[in-house]
C-alpha cells in the first residue's frame, strides 16, 4: 500500500502564508510611507535599519520621530488587532460549527462595548488612559461568564445553546448601551465614537498589548487546532476519539473571547473582520485550522491595516475605520454569500 | 467458557421513566455481536453508553475488565471506536482529511504523523471502497458514501473493539455486503470484537455470530446466532408474524415475514 499523498502537502500552506507574510510586510513598509508627510518605501526601510542598529546620529530626525512614534505604533496595532480579530472569528466559526460566528455573536463585542460606555458615561479614571480599555475587557469577560451560565453546564455547552444564549445577552446589553446613550447628554458622542472603532492616537503601550494578546492567542489556538477540526464532525464522533469536548470548547471560547476583548479594548468595537476573512481564507486554503488559523490571522491584518491606512493616508477625511470595515465587508459578504448560492 | 470484551452489570439509565432498569449483558470477545430491537430500544444509547459518551446512574460496564469510568477518553478512543448513527459536516474536510481524524488518539499532541498512520488511511479507503474520492469534499457526498466515509474513520482508528450504530443504513446491497463482509474479515483475520447496531434480522442472521434481542430496555435474549434467532424471540420483540429457517442459498439462518398478519 503506498503511503504517501494524505498527507496535508506542506508546499500548500507554506505558499500561502509566505505569500501572506509577505503581502502583509509589503503593506507595512508601504502604509509607514504615506501619510501627510509621505517617505519612498527605500527611505523607510534605510530609516528602520538606521534605528535597529541604534545608529547614534540619525540622517533625519524628523521623519524618524514621525515613522517611529506616530505611524508604527498605529500600523502595528492595526494590524495586530486584525490579527487577533480574524483568530478569534475563526475560532468561533470552528467551535460553534456555524460560518456566520465571530467574536460579536456570543455577545462579546457587545460586552466589551457595554462596559467601555459605562466607563465613558461614569467618567471612570482608575487608571489613567488604560480605563476604558480595561472596562471594556472585564465587560467582555464578564459577558462570556454569563452566556457560558445560560448554555448550561460544560457538557451541555452545546453550539446552540451558546449561540441562543449570546443572541440574549447580546440583545439585553446593546438594550443597555442605547440607555447610556440616552443618559449620557453631551457625553454621548464620546461614546459614539469609541464604539466606532478607530486606531487614532494608538501608543506603543497599546501596539505591545495588541501584539501580545494576538501572539499568544494564536499559539494557544494553534494547540488546539486539531481537536478544533475533529470537533467540527459533531461532538458524538469528536468524544470517540479521544477529543474532551467539553474542556475543549470552554478552553478555546476563553481564549477567543479574551483575545476578541483585548483588540476592542484597544480599538473599540471593529466588525465584520472576524467575519469575514475567516470565510474567504476557508475558500482559499481549505478548513485545516492548523493552516486556517494563522492564514486567517494574516488576512485580518492585511484587511484592517489597508482599511487603516485608506482612511489614514488616502480619503480625504479620516473615518472611523470601523465604520469603513463595515462599509467594504457589508457587500464583499453578499458577494460570497450569492456566490455560494448560484453554486449550490 | 468465552472471554468478554465487555461486561455489563446492573446497568440504570435515564431520567422519569428509566431506559434501562438493572440491564446485564456480556459481549464476547473476537465475535461479531449484532444488537436487535424495536425502535426506541435503546440499541444507540447502549452503544454510547459502552463509549463512556454517556453516564449511566448506576451499574458498571467493563471493557476487557476494565472499568470505563474514569477510563480517559483517549484511551477510551485506543480500545473502542464508534460510529455514530448519524454525521455532521460542518466544514468541507475532505474524504482523506476525514478519514485521517481517526488518527487522532494515537498521534501525540505535538507529534508529526507516522507512515504506518498514512497506510491506515489507506487501507481504510480502500476496505471501503472509497479511494477514487478521497480528494471530494464529505460535505458534496452522497449519504451512502458519507456513510462509507465514516466507517472508513472507524476503522482507521485501529480498534480492538469496534461499536457500529447502523453501519449498513443509507447503502446499497452492494456497498452492504462489502461493509458486512470487512466486519466480519475484522473478526476473522484480525481478531477483532465487532458491535453492530443492524435492523435488517437477515444482516444479523447471514453474518453474525452472537445476537442480542433488546426489548423495552432490558435483555430479551442473547447468544449464538444459531441459537437465539429464533421465530419466537423475532415474533415476542418486534410483534411481527415471521418464520425463521435455514436458508439453502444463503446457506444461514433467514427471517422471513408474512406481509398481511395472520
Amino acid at each position: 500500500m503506498k503511503a504517501t499523498a494524505p498527507r496535508m502537502s506542506v508546499s500548500k500552506p507554506l505558499f500561502w502564508l509566505t505569500l501572506m507574510t509577505a503581502v502583509l510586510l509589503c503593506l507595512m513598509v508601504a502604509a509607514t510611507g504615506m501619510g501627510f508627510i509621505p517617505v519612498a518605501p527605500a527611505k523607510v526601510l534605510s530609516i528602520l535599519a538606521e534605528q535597529l542598529r541604534g545608529a547614534g546620529s540619525l540622517s533625519d530626525p524628523m521623519i524618524s520621530e514621525v515613522i517611529f512614534n506616530v505611524r508604527l505604533p498605529r500600523i502595528i496595532t492595526s494590524a495586530a488587532v486584525g490579527f487577533g480579530l480574524a483568530v478569534a472569528g475563526t475560532t468561533f466559526q470552528g467551535i460553534l460549527l456555524n460560518p456566520l460566528a465571530e467574536p460579536f455573536t456570543l455577545g462579546v463585542s457587545s460586552g466589551a462595548a457595554f462596559g467601555a460606555s459605562l466607563a465613558l458615561l461614569l467618567g471612570l479614571n482608575f487608571a489613567g488612559i488604560w480605563s476604558v480599555g480595561l472596562c471594556a475587557f472585564a465587560g467582555a469577560a464578564a459577558t462570556l461568564l454569563g452566556v457560558m451560565a445560560i448554555a448550561g453546564s460544560t457538557h451541555k455547552l452545546s453550539p446552540t445553546n451558546l449561540i441562543l444564549s449570546g443572541v440574549i445577552v447580546s440583545a439585553m446589553l446593546s438594550a443597555g448601551i442605547s440607555f447610556m446613550k440616552y443618559m449620557a447628554d453631551e457625553r454621548v458622542s464620546v461614546i459614539i465614537y469609541w464604539l466606532m472603532g478607530s486606531f487614532t492616537a494608538t501608543t506603543w503601550s497599546e501596539a505591545l498589548l495588541a501584539v501580545t494578546a494576538a501572539g499568544a492567542g494564536l499559539t494557544a489556538c494553534l494547540f488546539m487546532a486539531r481537536d478544533m477540526n475533529i470537533m467540527s464532525t459533531g461532538d458524538t464522533t469528536a468524544r470517540s476519539l479521544g477529543v474532551e469536548t467539553g474542556k475543549t470548547r470552554t478552553a478555546l471560547l476563553a481564549i477567543a473571547t479574551l483575545m476578541g476583548a483585548a483588540c476592542v479594548a484597544v480599538s473599540g468595537i471593529i466588525g465584520f473582520v472576524g467575519l469575514i476573512v475567516p470565510h474567504l481564507m476557508r475558500l482559499a486554503c481549505g478548513p485545516d485550522n492548523r493552516l486556517l488559523l494563522p492564514a486567517s490571522g494574516l488576512g485580518g491584518a492585511i484587511l484592517l491595516l489597508g482599511a487603516d491606512t485608506l482612511t489614514r493616508a488616502v480619503l480625504p477625511h479620516e473615518v472611523p475605520v470601523g465604520v469603513l470595515t463595515a462599509l467594504i465587508g457589508g457587500p464583499v459578504f453578499c458577494f460570497i454569500f450569492s456566490r455560494k448560492l448560484a453554486r449550490s | 467458557m468465552p472471554r468478554h470484551a465487555y461486561t455489563i452489570r446492573d446497568l440504570y439509565f435515564g431520567h422519569g421513566q428509566p431506559l434501562f432498569a438493572g440491564l446485564n449483558l456480556d459481549i464476547p470477545q473476537g465475535l461479531l455481536t449484532a444488537i436487535v430491537g424495536p425502535n426506541g430500544s435503546g440499541k444507540s444509547t447502549l452503544l454510547n453508553i459502552m463509549t463512556g459518551q454517556l453516564k449511566p446512574q448506576s451499574g458498571t460496564v467493563h471493557l476487557f475488565g476494565e472499568s470505563t469510568t474514569g477510563m480517559s477518553p483517549r484511551k477510551m478512543a485506543r480500545n473502542a471506536a464508534l460510529m455514530p448513527q448519524f454525521h455532521e459536516f460542518s466544514f468541507p474536510f475532505t474524504v482523506r482529511e476525514t478519514v485521517f481524524m481517526g488518527r487522532h488518539p494515537h498521534i501525540p499532541r505535538f507529534a508529526a504523523p507516522r507512515a504506518s498512520d498514512f497506510e491506515q488511511v489507506e487501507q481504510a479507503m480502500a476496505a471501503m471502497n472509497i479511494a477514487q474520492f478521497a480528494l471530494r469534499r464529505v460535505t458534496e457526498l452522497s449519504g451512502g458514501e458519507r456513510q462509507r466515509t465514516m466507517l472508513a474513520r472507524t476503522l482507521a482508528q485501529d480498534t480492538p473493539v469496534l461499536l457500529l450504530d447502523e453501519p449498513t443504513a443509507n447503502q446499497d446491497i452492494s456497498h452492504s455486503m462489502r461493509t458486512l463482509r470487512t466486519m466480519r474479515t475484522l473478526v476473522r483475520e484480525k481478531g477483532n470484537t465487532v458491535v453492530s447496531v443492524l435492523h435488517d434480522l437477515n444482516h444479523a442472521a447471514a453474518f453474525a455470530d452472537h445476537i442480542v434481542f433488546l426489548r423495552q430496555g432490558s435483555v430479551h435474549a442473547a447468544g449464538p446466532v444459531s441459537e437465539t434467532l429464533t421465530t419466537q424471540n423475532v415474533h415476542t420483540v418486534f410483534d411481527v408474524d415471521c418464520q425463521v429457517r435455514r436458508d439453502v442459498f444463503s446457506e444461514s439462518l433467514a427471517v422471513f415475514f408474512r406481509p398481511e398478519s395472520s
